[in-house]
């Protein structure tokens, strides 16, 4: 009883006791400007952060999007006069003629036979069409068109910038395969693999030759910050640069999701700015 | 007092204006370990006109304090490493561009006109039977159009007379046997068609047709690089050779 008492006066008692502390103008002068510069740091910092981002915003293994080299590769395959098994189509024109020689028959006129070879061309065109060859063999052809392009000298196979031309286009080849079938952990490790070897041949080359270097990462679609970061082709890569869409890859603790959500916040506040436009673009400009 | 002077290497540029992070190294003696160890310290550097890169190796010298933490400015580029690679990415961006646009268009062309082809259908075939029906028809009956066309067909296979006399295509068997026989004969031939010309009698004959094989003059060439020479020009010319020396080799045949 005496206790309950004795708790009602310490809380009734107490804000008649406190004085109210104020400070001098002199120290809320300071304070003002300590908020000032704690705003005007948070800002660069912001700025610093979409400078960074912005580096590191390409796709550190397929590169720039919408490469015209490797775009004009890919059409390359498609077309009609392409034959697997390294077929020509003068070839198949000497495989019929040829046919028709064996055959006992002495009339070129012969419409009957001008139509049927006729459709046989069309068949073996058909047959060894690039539609219906291995996937190997459509990236052998890739990889010998790209080797053409960045050859030093005629029958070039093994200088740097080759080397990794070559490598390029095997990594995209083998990237569409492990995305469609993820759980394939052998090929997702060669994958690994030969990105980090296309770095190191690339590190090189920029010693070697930097000429050559910059011509290469340029036609390739990479920048020199993706050739020179540590990079490991990981879950995490995986879930920033959305392999398999928007497929959550790594849970996130507690702590951190609340970091995260608290910089946001930050970062939307500061962004409300009316004076900030030119951050607002840059956000904007990362976004895209 | 002169001023304090150090080299070092700009690490970062870009970040603030007409400022630039250097990296200087210096070499400290460590009495604990006894050995020297690098030691590196990042200065703030003033870089009036923001000429200065990555890469760049600098000379750097100490200013009246310029801001808080800026007491250099940059007094020399001793290695432009970072401008030039700045340029090279330069030029390369735009000789890419034109590049990627040449090649583009090469091959828009080529599928056009492969388009072409395919539609009108040209094989030897037909090809053949459009002058065969030349040879058929009657004076007068054909147009000048489908004449200038034949005659355009005969120019391309090499046809003469009809039926043609020569073969119209090298079936690839035929010819193949054929190239082997060829560097057969070729290889058969020159071994022994050296051993005869390298002799010292034939010497003033084979340096006059060797003449413009050599970077020297062959009188002046180590002997078996002359020998080495002379077998090329046999093997690539044989048959030209076989005419030079008709007397020198007579006793092969």
């Amino acid at each position: 009883m005496f206790r309950q008492i004795f708790n009602l006066r310490v809380i009734t008692q107490s804000p008649i006791s406190r004085s109210f502390s104020t400070s001098t103008i002199t120290q809320s002068k300071k304070s003002i400007l300590k908020l000032r510069a704690r705003e005007r740091k948070e800002i660069n910092e912001l700025r610093q952060r979409y400078i960074l981002e912005k580096k590191y915003n390409v796709d550190p293994v397929l590169g720039l999007s919408n490469n015209p080299f490797l775009n004009r590769l890919d059409a390359e395959v498609k077309e009609p006069n392409v034959l697997g098994s390294s077929y020509d189509i003068s070839e198949i024109e000497k495989l019929i003629y040829g046919a028709k020689e064996a055959k006992p028959i002495d009339n070129f006129s012969k419409e009957a036979f001008e139509a049927s070879s006729q459709r046989q061309k069309d068949i073996v065109l058909r047959i060894l069409n690039m539609k219906n060859r291995s996937e190997e063999e459509i990236l052998k052809y890739k990889v010998n068109l790209a080797r053409q392009e960045f050859q030093r000298f005629e029958g070039d196979t093994g200088s740097s910038e080759v080397q990794a031309a070559i490598a390029t286009v095997k990594i995209h080849h083998l990237y569409k395969h492990v995305q469609q079938n993820k759980k394939d952990f052998q090929n997702t490790r060669i994958l690994r693999m030969l990105i980090q070897k296309r770095q190191r041949i690339l590190k090189y080359l920029k010693k070697d030759q930097p000429e050559r270097y910059f011509y290469t990462i340029n036609k390739l679609g990479l920048t020199d910050d993706i050739v020179h970061m540590e990079f490991n082709f990981d879950r995490r890569y995986m879930q920033n640069f959305k392999m398999f869409g928007d497929r959550v890859l790594i849970k996130e603790s507690k702590s951190v999701k609340e970091e995260e959500r608290k910089q946001k916040r930050k970062e939307n506040k500061i962004l409300k700015r009316k004076s900030l436009k030119e951050l607002r673009s840059m956000k904007k400009s990362l976004e895209l | 007092m002169a001023r304090q002077n150090f080299i070092g290497l700009v690490v970062s540029q870009g970040k603030m204006n007409k400022t630039v992070k250097v990296q200087v190294e210096r070499k400290t003696f460590n009495r604990i370990i006894n050995k020297e160890i690098m030691k590196r310290k990042n200065f703030l550097v003033h870089d009036e006109g923001n000429v200065a890169r990555e890469g760049d190796l600098v000379r750097i010298e100490a200013c009246r304090p310029l801001s808080a933490k800026k007491h250099f400015a940059i007094a020399e580029i001793r290695k432009n490493k970072g401008s030039q690679f700045a340029k090279y990415d330069q030029i390369a961006k735009e000789q890419v561009f034109l590049e990627e646009n040449a090649k583009t268009k090469e091959f828009l062309d080529r599928r056009t006109k492969i388009e072409q082809d395919i539609q009108n259908n040209s094989s030897l075939i037909s090809d053949l039977a459009v002058i065969r029906k030349g040879v058929d028809a009657k004076e007068g009956d054909l147009t000048q159009e489908e004449l200038q066309k034949i005659s355009a067909l005969k120019e391309k296979y090499g046809i003469k007379s009809w039926p043609p006399q020569s073969e119209i295509l090298q079936l690839e068997i035929q010819s193949v046997s054929e190239r082997i026989n060829d560097l057969r004969n070729t290889i058969d031939f020159v071994e022994p068609a050296l051993e005869i010309l390298v002799k010292e009698q034939y010497e003033s004959k084979v340096n006059s047709v060797l003449q413009g094989f050599s970077k020297q003059e062959p009188d002046q060439l180590k002997k078996n690089i002359r020998k080495n020479i002379l077998r090329k020009y046999l093997l690539t010319n044989p048959e030209q050779a076989r005419d030079q020396f008709k007397e020198e080799l007579s006793i092969l045949n």
